[in-house]
Protein backbone atom coordinates (compact mmCIF):
# COMPACT_ATOMS: atom_id res chain seq x y z
CA UNK A 1 0.00 0.00 0.00
CA UNK A 2 1.11 3.40 -1.09
CA UNK A 3 1.86 5.97 1.94
CA UNK A 4 -1.22 8.38 0.68
CA UNK A 5 -3.35 5.06 0.30
CA UNK A 6 -2.42 4.51 4.42
CA UNK A 7 -2.85 8.08 5.14
CA UNK A 8 -6.44 8.12 3.66
CA UNK A 9 -7.10 4.87 5.75
CA UNK A 10 -5.65 6.60 8.93
CA UNK A 11 -7.63 9.53 8.47
CA UNK A 12 -10.73 7.78 7.43
CA UNK A 13 -10.37 5.61 10.88
CA UNK A 14 -10.10 8.40 12.71
CA UNK A 15 -13.11 10.80 11.27
CA UNK A 16 -15.22 7.18 11.51
CA UNK A 17 -14.22 7.39 15.05
CA UNK A 18 -15.05 10.61 15.89
CA UNK A 19 -18.72 10.80 13.97
CA UNK A 20 -19.69 7.70 16.23
CA UNK A 21 -17.77 8.37 19.30
CA UNK A 22 -20.28 7.60 21.99
CA UNK A 23 -20.84 4.12 20.58
CA UNK A 24 -16.97 3.28 20.40
CA UNK A 25 -16.88 4.47 23.56
CA UNK A 26 -19.64 3.15 24.92
CA UNK A 27 -18.51 -0.37 22.67
CA UNK A 28 -14.72 0.05 24.55
CA UNK A 29 -16.12 0.48 28.09
CA UNK A 30 -17.70 -2.70 27.52
CA UNK A 31 -14.51 -4.13 26.39
CA UNK A 32 -13.25 -2.76 29.37
CA UNK A 33 -16.03 -4.23 31.83
CA UNK A 34 -15.13 -7.88 30.20
CA UNK A 35 -10.94 -7.16 30.31
CA UNK A 36 -11.47 -6.11 33.96
CA UNK A 37 -13.29 -9.33 35.09
CA UNK A 38 -10.45 -11.26 33.41
CA UNK A 39 -8.34 -8.90 35.20
CA UNK A 40 -9.52 -9.56 38.47
CA UNK A 41 -9.52 -13.20 37.62
CA UNK A 42 -5.91 -12.59 36.86
CA UNK A 43 -4.80 -10.69 39.86
CA UNK A 44 -6.71 -13.32 42.24
CA UNK A 45 -5.12 -16.28 40.64
CA UNK A 46 -1.19 -14.25 40.95
CA UNK A 47 -2.04 -13.13 44.48
CA UNK A 48 -3.29 -16.82 45.56
CA UNK A 49 -0.20 -18.29 43.96
CA UNK A 50 1.86 -16.21 46.14
CA UNK A 51 0.05 -16.80 48.88
CA UNK A 52 0.28 -20.47 48.20
CA UNK A 53 4.11 -20.07 47.84
CA UNK A 54 4.36 -18.23 50.85
CA UNK A 55 2.93 -20.50 52.55
CA UNK A 56 4.31 -23.90 51.14
CA UNK A 57 7.48 -22.33 52.48
CA UNK A 58 6.38 -23.52 55.75
CA UNK A 59 5.01 -26.93 54.61
CA UNK A 60 7.46 -29.38 56.62
CA UNK A 61 7.60 -32.67 58.23
CA UNK A 62 8.66 -32.44 61.89
CA UNK A 63 9.62 -36.42 63.29
CA UNK A 64 9.95 -35.73 67.73
CA UNK A 65 12.91 -37.64 68.99
CA UNK A 66 13.38 -39.94 71.79
CA UNK A 67 14.65 -38.52 75.02
CA UNK A 68 18.12 -39.78 75.31
CA UNK A 69 19.14 -40.70 71.93
CA UNK A 70 23.05 -40.80 71.19
CA UNK A 71 24.69 -38.41 69.26
CA UNK A 72 25.60 -41.09 66.67
CA UNK A 73 21.98 -42.32 66.53
CA UNK A 74 20.74 -38.64 65.73
CA UNK A 75 23.35 -38.17 62.89
CA UNK A 76 22.17 -41.62 61.54
CA UNK A 77 18.86 -40.89 61.09
CA UNK A 78 19.46 -37.16 59.83
CA UNK A 79 21.43 -38.83 56.66
CA UNK A 80 18.96 -41.07 56.41
CA UNK A 81 15.88 -38.26 56.07
CA UNK A 82 18.54 -36.27 53.89
CA UNK A 83 18.52 -39.41 51.41
CA UNK A 84 14.52 -39.15 51.12
CA UNK A 85 14.13 -38.18 47.37
CA UNK A 86 11.22 -35.99 48.46
CA UNK A 87 13.26 -34.36 51.07
CA UNK A 88 14.47 -30.60 50.25
CA UNK A 89 16.59 -30.24 53.57
CA UNK A 90 16.76 -31.22 57.39
CA UNK A 91 17.60 -29.14 60.30
CA UNK A 92 18.01 -30.29 63.75
CA UNK A 93 16.21 -28.78 66.59
CA UNK A 94 17.47 -29.65 69.89
CA UNK A 95 15.35 -29.49 73.51
CA UNK A 96 16.83 -26.12 74.25
CA UNK A 97 16.35 -24.72 70.48
CA UNK A 98 12.58 -26.07 71.06
CA UNK A 99 12.04 -24.39 74.83
CA UNK A 100 13.61 -21.42 73.30
CA UNK A 101 11.29 -21.12 70.44
CA UNK A 102 8.41 -21.52 72.64
CA UNK A 103 9.29 -18.79 75.16
CA UNK A 104 8.87 -16.65 72.10
CA UNK A 105 5.84 -18.21 71.20
CA UNK A 106 4.56 -17.60 75.05
CA UNK A 107 5.80 -13.84 74.94
CA UNK A 108 4.26 -12.26 77.66
CA UNK A 109 3.28 -15.68 79.33
CA UNK A 110 6.54 -16.97 79.14
CA UNK A 111 5.87 -17.30 82.98
CA UNK A 112 4.38 -21.05 83.10
CA UNK A 113 7.51 -22.36 82.18
CA UNK A 114 9.15 -21.13 85.04
CA UNK A 115 8.22 -23.74 86.99
CA UNK A 116 9.48 -26.72 85.25
CA UNK A 117 12.71 -28.90 86.82
CA UNK A 118 13.57 -29.95 83.23
CA UNK A 119 13.26 -30.07 79.76
CA UNK A 120 10.20 -32.18 78.90
CA UNK A 121 10.61 -30.63 75.13
CA UNK A 122 11.65 -33.45 72.89
CA UNK A 123 14.55 -32.75 70.24
CA UNK A 124 13.25 -33.15 66.18
CA UNK A 125 14.04 -32.97 63.12
CA UNK A 126 12.27 -29.93 60.83
CA UNK A 127 11.95 -31.47 57.16
CA UNK A 128 10.86 -29.71 54.49
CA UNK A 129 9.89 -31.25 51.73
CA UNK A 130 10.42 -30.59 47.93
CA UNK A 131 7.43 -28.51 46.19
CA UNK A 132 6.52 -30.90 43.65
CA UNK A 133 5.80 -33.99 46.77
CA UNK A 134 3.11 -31.61 48.38
CA UNK A 135 0.36 -34.12 48.67
CA UNK A 136 -0.95 -35.84 51.15
CA UNK A 137 -0.10 -39.12 49.92
CA UNK A 138 3.62 -38.84 49.87
CA UNK A 139 3.62 -36.42 53.37
CA UNK A 140 1.74 -39.70 55.25
CA UNK A 141 4.51 -42.17 53.25
CA UNK A 142 7.32 -40.56 54.80
CA UNK A 143 5.84 -40.27 58.13
CA UNK A 144 4.68 -43.80 58.30
CA UNK A 145 8.68 -44.44 57.28
CA UNK A 146 9.89 -42.60 59.57
CA UNK A 147 8.47 -44.02 62.69
CA UNK A 148 8.82 -47.00 62.03
CA UNK A 149 13.01 -45.71 62.43
CA UNK A 150 14.56 -46.47 66.19
CA UNK A 151 14.82 -43.32 68.05
CA UNK A 152 11.63 -41.49 66.27
CA UNK A 153 8.64 -41.10 68.61
CA UNK A 154 6.52 -38.84 66.68
CA UNK A 155 5.70 -37.77 63.21
CA UNK A 156 3.37 -34.53 62.46
CA UNK A 157 2.62 -33.27 58.61
CA UNK A 158 0.80 -29.75 58.17
CA UNK A 159 0.10 -30.59 54.71
CA UNK A 160 -3.41 -31.54 54.64
CA UNK A 161 -4.86 -27.70 54.40
CA UNK A 162 -2.30 -27.08 51.94
CA UNK A 163 -3.57 -29.79 49.73
CA UNK A 164 -6.71 -28.26 49.94
CA UNK A 165 -5.65 -24.98 49.56
CA UNK A 166 -3.82 -26.14 46.17
CA UNK A 167 -7.41 -27.95 44.98
CA UNK A 168 -9.49 -24.52 45.43
CA UNK A 169 -6.84 -22.87 43.20
CA UNK A 170 -7.48 -25.63 40.73
CA UNK A 171 -11.37 -24.62 40.85
CA UNK A 172 -10.39 -20.70 40.48
CA UNK A 173 -8.38 -21.34 37.49
CA UNK A 174 -11.00 -23.81 35.63
CA UNK A 175 -13.64 -21.24 36.25
CA UNK A 176 -11.91 -18.38 35.71
CA UNK A 177 -11.02 -19.68 31.93
CA UNK A 178 -14.71 -20.93 31.46
CA UNK A 179 -15.92 -17.06 32.88
CA UNK A 180 -13.15 -15.88 30.79
CA UNK A 181 -14.10 -17.61 27.77
CA UNK A 182 -17.69 -17.02 27.90
CA UNK A 183 -16.85 -13.36 28.40
CA UNK A 184 -14.70 -13.31 25.24
CA UNK A 185 -17.31 -14.62 23.64
CA UNK A 186 -19.84 -12.38 24.63
CA UNK A 187 -17.78 -8.82 24.12
CA UNK A 188 -17.07 -10.61 20.18
CA UNK A 189 -20.57 -10.45 19.60
CA UNK A 190 -21.09 -6.77 21.48
CA UNK A 191 -18.28 -5.74 18.96
CA UNK A 192 -19.46 -7.23 15.93
CA UNK A 193 -22.42 -5.94 16.60
CA UNK A 194 -21.41 -2.50 17.66
CA UNK A 195 -19.59 -2.59 13.83
CA UNK A 196 -22.89 -3.70 12.35
CA UNK A 197 -24.24 -0.32 13.38
CA UNK A 198 -21.30 1.54 12.34
CA UNK A 199 -22.00 0.09 9.28
CA UNK A 200 -25.33 0.46 8.42
CA UNK A 201 -24.63 4.27 9.74
CA UNK A 202 -22.48 4.20 6.53
CA UNK A 203 -23.79 1.78 4.17
CA UNK A 204 -24.66 4.55 1.40
CA UNK A 205 -20.79 5.66 1.54
CA UNK A 206 -20.17 2.31 1.81
CA UNK A 207 -22.25 1.25 -1.29
CA UNK A 208 -21.33 4.16 -2.70
CA UNK A 209 -17.34 3.51 -2.45
CA UNK A 210 -18.10 0.35 -3.72
CA UNK A 211 -19.98 1.51 -7.07
CA UNK A 212 -16.91 3.25 -7.79
CA UNK A 213 -14.13 0.45 -7.41
CA UNK A 214 -12.92 0.37 -3.92
CA UNK A 215 -11.79 -2.75 -2.95
CA UNK A 216 -13.15 -4.73 0.48
CA UNK A 217 -10.07 -4.61 1.92
CA UNK A 218 -9.98 -0.37 1.23
CA UNK A 219 -13.55 -0.46 2.69
CA UNK A 220 -12.76 -2.81 5.23
CA UNK A 221 -9.72 -1.75 6.93
CA UNK A 222 -10.64 1.39 8.68
CA UNK A 223 -13.51 -0.40 10.11
CA UNK A 224 -11.00 -3.04 11.45
CA UNK A 225 -9.09 -0.60 12.78
CA UNK A 226 -11.74 1.16 14.49
CA UNK A 227 -12.47 -2.38 16.33
CA UNK A 228 -8.94 -2.08 16.94
CA UNK A 229 -8.98 1.13 18.68
CA UNK A 230 -11.75 0.17 20.77
CA UNK A 231 -10.37 -3.01 21.92
CA UNK A 232 -6.82 -1.35 22.90
CA UNK A 233 -8.74 1.18 24.32
CA UNK A 234 -10.94 -1.63 26.77
CA UNK A 235 -7.83 -2.92 27.50
CA UNK A 236 -6.59 0.46 28.75
CA UNK A 237 -9.69 0.95 30.56
CA UNK A 238 -9.59 -1.80 32.59
CA UNK A 239 -5.81 -1.34 33.63
CA UNK A 240 -7.04 1.92 35.02
CA UNK A 241 -9.80 0.51 36.45
CA UNK A 242 -7.93 -2.51 38.19
CA UNK A 243 -5.67 -0.15 39.63
CA UNK A 244 -8.27 1.98 41.34
CA UNK A 245 -9.87 -1.36 42.71
CA UNK A 246 -6.33 -2.99 43.78
CA UNK A 247 -5.18 0.35 45.46
CA UNK A 248 -8.77 0.21 47.57
CA UNK A 249 -8.18 -2.87 48.39
CA UNK A 250 -4.79 -2.11 49.36
CA UNK A 251 -6.11 0.60 51.98
CA UNK A 252 -8.91 -1.18 52.79
CA UNK A 253 -6.97 -4.69 54.68
CA UNK A 254 -3.88 -3.44 54.93
CA UNK A 255 -3.71 -4.92 58.60
CA UNK A 256 -4.86 -8.50 57.15
CA UNK A 257 -2.50 -10.03 55.64
CA UNK A 258 0.36 -9.37 57.84
CA UNK A 259 -1.51 -12.75 59.89
CA UNK A 260 -0.99 -14.63 56.38
CA UNK A 261 2.76 -15.34 57.48
CA UNK A 262 5.54 -14.35 55.29
CA UNK A 263 2.96 -13.18 52.31
CA UNK A 264 4.14 -9.81 51.21
CA UNK A 265 1.00 -8.55 50.74
CA UNK A 266 -1.08 -8.26 47.65
CA UNK A 267 1.02 -6.99 44.06
CA UNK A 268 -0.48 -5.57 40.88
CA UNK A 269 -0.70 -7.56 37.54
CA UNK A 270 3.10 -7.40 36.07
CA UNK A 271 4.03 -5.63 32.98
CA UNK A 272 3.80 -8.96 30.99
CA UNK A 273 0.22 -9.70 32.06
CA UNK A 274 -0.71 -5.91 31.10
CA UNK A 275 0.50 -5.77 27.94
CA UNK A 276 -0.79 -8.92 27.63
CA UNK A 277 -4.77 -7.18 28.59
CA UNK A 278 -4.08 -4.63 25.97
CA UNK A 279 -3.29 -6.89 23.19
CA UNK A 280 -5.93 -9.50 24.05
CA UNK A 281 -8.76 -5.89 23.86
CA UNK A 282 -6.88 -5.25 20.24
CA UNK A 283 -7.29 -9.10 19.11
CA UNK A 284 -10.63 -9.12 20.76
CA UNK A 285 -11.66 -6.14 18.25
CA UNK A 286 -9.82 -7.48 15.22
CA UNK A 287 -11.51 -10.82 15.49
CA UNK A 288 -15.25 -8.71 16.43
CA UNK A 289 -14.06 -7.22 13.12
CA UNK A 290 -13.99 -10.04 10.99
CA UNK A 291 -16.80 -11.91 12.47
CA UNK A 292 -18.98 -8.75 11.29
CA UNK A 293 -16.94 -7.46 8.21
CA UNK A 294 -17.00 -11.56 7.06
CA UNK A 295 -21.16 -11.25 6.70
CA UNK A 296 -21.40 -7.54 5.42
CA UNK A 297 -24.03 -7.73 2.54
CA UNK A 298 -22.28 -7.43 -1.27
CA UNK A 299 -24.41 -6.52 -3.76
CA UNK A 300 -22.69 -9.20 -6.43
CA UNK B 1 -17.29 -1.76 -25.90
CA UNK B 2 -19.99 -3.73 -24.72
CA UNK B 3 -21.56 -6.97 -25.63
CA UNK B 4 -23.87 -9.29 -24.12
CA UNK B 5 -25.25 -12.90 -25.64
CA UNK B 6 -27.75 -14.49 -24.71
CA UNK B 7 -28.05 -13.35 -21.07
CA UNK B 8 -30.70 -14.09 -18.63
CA UNK B 9 -30.82 -12.56 -14.85
CA UNK B 10 -33.43 -14.12 -12.24
CA UNK B 11 -33.64 -13.07 -9.42
CA UNK B 12 -34.40 -14.86 -6.23
CA UNK B 13 -37.80 -16.03 -5.75
CA UNK B 14 -37.37 -17.06 -9.51
CA UNK B 15 -38.31 -12.86 -10.80
CA UNK B 16 -37.21 -13.16 -14.31
CA UNK B 17 -35.30 -9.77 -14.86
CA UNK B 18 -34.07 -10.43 -18.71
CA UNK B 19 -34.85 -12.63 -20.95
CA UNK B 20 -32.04 -13.79 -23.89
CA UNK B 21 -30.85 -10.34 -24.65
CA UNK B 22 -28.00 -9.92 -27.24
CA UNK B 23 -26.61 -6.21 -27.73
CA UNK B 24 -23.85 -4.68 -28.87
CA UNK B 25 -22.57 -0.74 -28.18
CA UNK B 26 -19.51 0.23 -29.82
CA UNK B 27 -16.85 2.66 -28.47
CA UNK B 28 -18.18 5.90 -28.17
CA UNK B 29 -21.72 5.22 -29.08
CA UNK B 30 -24.82 7.44 -27.30
CA UNK B 31 -26.73 4.84 -26.69
CA UNK B 32 -30.52 5.20 -24.86
CA UNK B 33 -32.34 2.18 -22.97
CA UNK B 34 -35.78 2.72 -23.21
CA UNK B 35 -39.00 1.05 -21.34
CA UNK B 36 -41.32 1.07 -18.99
CA UNK B 37 -41.09 0.50 -15.26
CA UNK B 38 -39.43 -3.24 -14.33
CA UNK B 39 -38.39 -4.02 -18.18
CA UNK B 40 -35.18 -4.69 -16.99
CA UNK B 41 -32.99 -1.26 -17.83
CA UNK B 42 -31.73 -1.22 -14.15
CA UNK B 43 -30.95 -4.44 -14.26
CA UNK B 44 -29.29 -4.86 -17.69
CA UNK B 45 -26.68 -1.44 -16.40
CA UNK B 46 -26.41 -3.14 -13.16
CA UNK B 47 -25.14 -6.33 -15.03
CA UNK B 48 -22.85 -4.15 -16.84
CA UNK B 49 -21.32 -2.86 -13.99
CA UNK B 50 -20.31 -6.15 -12.57
CA UNK B 51 -22.99 -5.36 -9.66
CA UNK B 52 -24.94 -8.42 -10.37
CA UNK B 53 -24.24 -11.74 -11.68
CA UNK B 54 -25.95 -12.61 -14.62
CA UNK B 55 -28.03 -16.11 -14.20
CA UNK B 56 -26.92 -17.39 -17.87
CA UNK B 57 -24.89 -16.04 -20.91
CA UNK B 58 -21.71 -13.80 -21.48
CA UNK B 59 -21.04 -10.32 -21.17
CA UNK B 60 -18.20 -8.54 -22.58
CA UNK B 61 -17.28 -4.64 -21.30
CA UNK B 62 -14.09 -2.95 -22.43
CA UNK B 63 -12.23 -6.64 -23.63
CA UNK B 64 -13.35 -8.03 -20.68
CA UNK B 65 -15.69 -11.46 -19.38
CA UNK B 66 -17.03 -9.53 -16.54
CA UNK B 67 -19.29 -13.03 -15.85
CA UNK B 68 -16.06 -14.96 -14.95
CA UNK B 69 -14.23 -11.96 -13.82
CA UNK B 70 -12.61 -12.51 -10.35
CA UNK B 71 -14.65 -11.11 -6.83
CA UNK B 72 -11.39 -9.58 -6.27
CA UNK B 73 -11.21 -7.77 -9.95
CA UNK B 74 -14.19 -6.27 -9.84
CA UNK B 75 -13.41 -3.04 -7.96
CA UNK B 76 -10.28 -2.87 -10.02
CA UNK B 77 -12.85 -2.92 -13.49
CA UNK B 78 -15.65 -0.44 -12.30
CA UNK B 79 -12.83 2.18 -12.15
CA UNK B 80 -13.25 2.16 -15.80
CA UNK B 81 -16.80 2.92 -15.51
CA UNK B 82 -18.84 6.08 -14.43
CA UNK B 83 -22.52 5.62 -12.86
CA UNK B 84 -24.97 8.41 -12.70
CA UNK B 85 -27.94 7.56 -10.83
CA UNK B 86 -31.62 9.12 -10.63
CA UNK B 87 -30.90 10.34 -7.23
CA UNK B 88 -27.76 11.39 -7.35
CA UNK B 89 -26.23 9.26 -4.30
CA UNK B 90 -24.20 11.99 -2.86
CA UNK B 91 -22.84 12.11 0.92
CA UNK B 92 -25.11 14.80 2.23
CA UNK B 93 -21.92 15.24 5.06
CA UNK B 94 -19.29 15.92 2.51
CA UNK B 95 -18.58 18.75 0.56
CA UNK B 96 -19.09 18.88 -3.31
CA UNK B 97 -15.10 18.60 -3.69
CA UNK B 98 -15.07 15.29 -1.36
CA UNK B 99 -17.55 14.05 -2.84
CA UNK B 100 -16.30 13.33 -6.82
CA UNK B 101 -12.56 13.29 -5.17
CA UNK B 102 -14.22 9.26 -3.37
CA UNK B 103 -13.69 8.07 -6.81
CA UNK B 104 -10.47 9.11 -7.13
CA UNK B 105 -9.30 8.18 -3.38
CA UNK B 106 -10.74 4.75 -3.75
CA UNK B 107 -8.42 4.50 -6.90
CA UNK B 108 -5.58 5.07 -5.47
CA UNK B 109 -4.48 8.46 -6.80
CA UNK B 110 -1.53 10.43 -4.84
CA UNK B 111 -3.40 13.50 -3.28
CA UNK B 112 -2.01 16.12 -5.69
CA UNK B 113 -3.26 14.24 -8.23
CA UNK B 114 -6.61 13.71 -6.58
CA UNK B 115 -6.90 16.77 -6.33
CA UNK B 116 -6.28 18.39 -9.77
CA UNK B 117 -8.82 15.94 -11.34
CA UNK B 118 -11.64 16.61 -8.95
CA UNK B 119 -11.16 20.10 -9.05
CA UNK B 120 -10.76 19.62 -13.51
CA UNK B 121 -13.60 17.67 -13.39
CA UNK B 122 -15.93 20.22 -11.03
CA UNK B 123 -14.41 22.37 -13.59
CA UNK B 124 -15.87 20.60 -16.75
CA UNK B 125 -19.60 20.91 -15.47
CA UNK B 126 -19.41 24.51 -14.44
CA UNK B 127 -19.04 23.42 -10.62
CA UNK B 128 -15.72 24.23 -9.22
CA UNK B 129 -16.83 27.62 -7.14
CA UNK B 130 -19.27 25.76 -5.37
CA UNK B 131 -16.83 22.77 -4.39
CA UNK B 132 -17.30 24.05 -0.95
CA UNK B 133 -20.63 23.56 -0.98
CA UNK B 134 -22.79 20.65 0.58
CA UNK B 135 -24.88 18.80 -1.73
CA UNK B 136 -28.17 19.68 0.21
CA UNK B 137 -27.79 23.36 -0.19
CA UNK B 138 -27.57 22.73 -4.10
CA UNK B 139 -30.29 22.29 -6.60
CA UNK B 140 -31.35 19.15 -8.01
CA UNK B 141 -29.00 20.13 -11.46
CA UNK B 142 -26.47 20.93 -9.91
CA UNK B 143 -26.14 17.85 -7.28
CA UNK B 144 -26.66 15.84 -10.66
CA UNK B 145 -23.91 17.88 -12.32
CA UNK B 146 -22.04 16.80 -9.04
CA UNK B 147 -22.53 12.80 -10.01
CA UNK B 148 -21.61 13.70 -13.56
CA UNK B 149 -18.33 14.76 -12.39
CA UNK B 150 -17.76 11.77 -9.99
CA UNK B 151 -18.10 9.68 -12.83
CA UNK B 152 -15.53 11.06 -14.86
CA UNK B 153 -12.88 11.75 -12.14
CA UNK B 154 -11.46 8.75 -13.37
CA UNK B 155 -11.50 8.85 -17.27
CA UNK B 156 -13.50 6.21 -17.29
CA UNK B 157 -14.29 4.87 -21.13
CA UNK B 158 -18.12 4.02 -20.03
CA UNK B 159 -20.82 5.97 -18.69
CA UNK B 160 -23.67 4.37 -17.00
CA UNK B 161 -26.61 6.59 -16.30
CA UNK B 162 -29.85 4.86 -14.73
CA UNK B 163 -32.71 7.65 -14.87
CA UNK B 164 -30.16 10.57 -15.02
CA UNK B 165 -33.27 12.99 -15.52
CA UNK B 166 -35.93 11.79 -13.83
CA UNK B 167 -36.00 13.70 -10.92
CA UNK B 168 -35.16 17.07 -12.96
CA UNK B 169 -37.50 19.45 -14.37
CA UNK B 170 -37.56 19.70 -18.43
CA UNK B 171 -34.72 22.65 -18.39
CA UNK B 172 -32.49 20.76 -16.02
CA UNK B 173 -33.01 17.41 -17.89
CA UNK B 174 -32.05 19.21 -21.13
CA UNK B 175 -28.45 20.84 -19.18
CA UNK B 176 -27.41 17.40 -17.74
CA UNK B 177 -28.02 16.19 -21.09
CA UNK B 178 -25.99 18.49 -22.66
CA UNK B 179 -23.38 17.88 -19.96
CA UNK B 180 -23.55 13.85 -21.29
CA UNK B 181 -23.45 14.96 -24.72
CA UNK B 182 -20.22 16.99 -24.04
CA UNK B 183 -18.52 14.26 -22.43
CA UNK B 184 -19.44 11.47 -25.59
CA UNK B 185 -18.19 13.94 -27.87
CA UNK B 186 -14.86 13.61 -26.13
CA UNK B 187 -15.27 9.74 -27.07
CA UNK B 188 -16.79 8.48 -23.83
CA UNK B 189 -19.28 5.65 -24.51
CA UNK B 190 -22.55 6.43 -22.97
CA UNK B 191 -25.57 4.12 -21.92
CA UNK B 192 -28.69 6.00 -20.54
CA UNK B 193 -31.77 4.27 -19.47
CA UNK B 194 -34.58 5.72 -19.42
CA UNK B 195 -38.40 5.69 -19.42
CA UNK B 196 -39.14 9.22 -20.85
CA UNK B 197 -39.78 8.90 -24.42
CA UNK B 198 -39.38 12.70 -25.63
CA UNK B 199 -35.67 13.00 -23.73
CA UNK B 200 -35.15 10.08 -25.96
CA UNK B 201 -37.09 11.54 -28.92
CA UNK B 202 -35.49 15.19 -28.29
CA UNK B 203 -31.68 13.97 -29.04
CA UNK B 204 -32.47 10.92 -31.45
CA UNK B 205 -29.79 8.59 -30.61
CA UNK B 206 -29.69 5.10 -30.94
CA UNK B 207 -32.69 3.35 -28.62
CA UNK B 208 -32.32 -0.41 -26.94
CA UNK B 209 -35.87 -0.92 -26.05
CA UNK B 210 -36.92 -3.21 -23.66
CA UNK B 211 -40.31 -4.85 -22.41
CA UNK B 212 -40.65 -7.26 -19.70
CA UNK B 213 -37.11 -8.26 -19.87
CA UNK B 214 -36.67 -8.57 -23.49
CA UNK B 215 -34.83 -6.71 -26.21
CA UNK B 216 -37.83 -5.97 -28.81
CA UNK B 217 -36.50 -3.05 -30.46
CA UNK B 218 -33.56 -1.67 -31.53
CA UNK B 219 -34.04 1.90 -33.64
CA UNK B 220 -31.52 4.74 -34.92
Amino acid sequence: MRWYRGTYVLKKTVTNLRDHFKVHLLTAATVGVTLTILGVYLLLQTNLRGLANSWGEQVQVIAYLGHGLSAERQRALQALIRRMPEVEGVVYRSPAEAMEALRVTLGEHKDILEGLDENPLPGSFEIKVKKEFYKMKVLEAIALRLRQEEGITDVQYGGAWMERFLAVLKIVRVVGISLGVLLLFATLAIISNTLRLAFYARREEIEIMRLVGATEFFINLPLRLEAMVQGGLGGLISLGVLYVLYRIFLAEFRTYWSQFGGWGGPVFLDPVAMVTLVVLGLLLGLTGSFLRLERAPDSR
Amino acid sequence: MISLFHVDMVYPGNVQALTDVCLEVAKGEFVFVTGSSGAGKTTLLKLILGAEKATRGQIIVNGRNITRIRRSKIAHFRRQIGFIFQDFKLLPHKTVFDNVAIAKEVAGGAPKEIRKSTYLALQSVGLKDKRDKKPPSLSGGEQQRVAIARALVNDPVLILADEPTGNLDHDLAMEIMGQLMKVNEKGTTILIATHDKELVRRFGMKQVVLEKGRIVDICF
